[in-house]
């Protein structure tokens, strides 16, 4: 048979293909659950979402088309059960910053620096819709077609969504304390992690 | 304060930089047992 559908047959066939979508797709849950957390925020939330989006990808595996991408298939389904979801139930959940936390710096190879419980704060204050283009093009290697396929929109809305959302992140990182609510969480901690950004990278942190 | 092109350009790398790392160190965490037990629990339920 030319082109099997693990759907259609029975027994062999069928359980050696499920197997290894089975397989793939469990390669695949350290990356869905980073896009899922870092798309909604919440870290319980962003693990149901990824179950939700496997028990959903396993019911559908008919559909997936073998060789091709499945972690845009996946992805896909994660992000549209995340805006059903929201629809449907979800309001803001509070951002747990302990991921960030743990690595407080990122350095770049100029030595500039940057804080990423900022910028973790900071996306928060994005857009879904711009948070997600960022993260799928900036942090998870997605092309602008991929992207574009995800989020089912056209690549020159992808291409202004991210140069959007870029903009929007560098004008937050800009004035932390007073965008990203630094102070009111913070106190007196704020000025002395500001006064070391400041020391550290004068040239990208002062305003 | 007025920024050059090259100084906007930097800022970006090392803002990328910064995205990448918060997404990659969850990518690393080690998948919680829930998930494969949900796996193992799909997997047994067919459907016809």
């Amino acid at each position: 048979m030319a082109n099997p559908d693990p759907q259609e047959q029975d027994g062999g066939d069928a359980s050696i293909a499920d197997a290894a979508f089975r397989a793939e797709m469990i390669a695949l849950i350290p990356f869905l659950r980073a896009f899922a957390r870092t798309l909604a925020g919440h870290r319980e939330d962003a693990d149901d979402l990824c179950q939700e989006t496997l028990a959903k990808a396993w019911q559908s595996r008919g559909s997936y088309q073998l060789g091709t991408n499945l972690k845009a298939w996946l992805f896909m389904i994660l992000r549209n059960q995340f805006y059903s979801d929201r629809r449907r139930s979800w309001r803001q959940q509070p951002w747990h910053d302990s991921d960030a936390e743990n690595a407080l710096v990122a350095q770049d190879n100029q030595g500039a620096k940057l804080d990423l419980t900022d910028l973790s704060r900071a996306l928060r204050l994005l857009s879904d819709e711009q948070r997600e283009v960022l993260i799928l093009v900036g942090a998870g290697g997605f092309s602008y077609e991929e992207a574009a396929s995800i989020c089912g929109c056209a690549l020159g809305t992808i291409k202004s969504r991210l140069a959007r959302a870029r903009g929007m992140l560098q004008d937050l990182l800009d004035k932390p304390a007073t965008h990203l609510g630094l102070r009111e969480d913070r106190g007196d901690a704020v000025d002395e992690i500001l006064g070391e950004l400041d020391r550290l990278s004068p040239k990208y942190f002062q305003v | 304060m007025k920024n050059s092109s090259a100084d906007l350009k930097a800022r970006q790398d090392v803002i990328g930089a910064g995205l990448k790392r918060i997404f990659d160190e969850i990518v690393e965490e080690p998948v919680p047992p829930e998930f494969l037990e949900l796996l193992e629990k799909i997997d047994h339920k067919r459907e016809p």
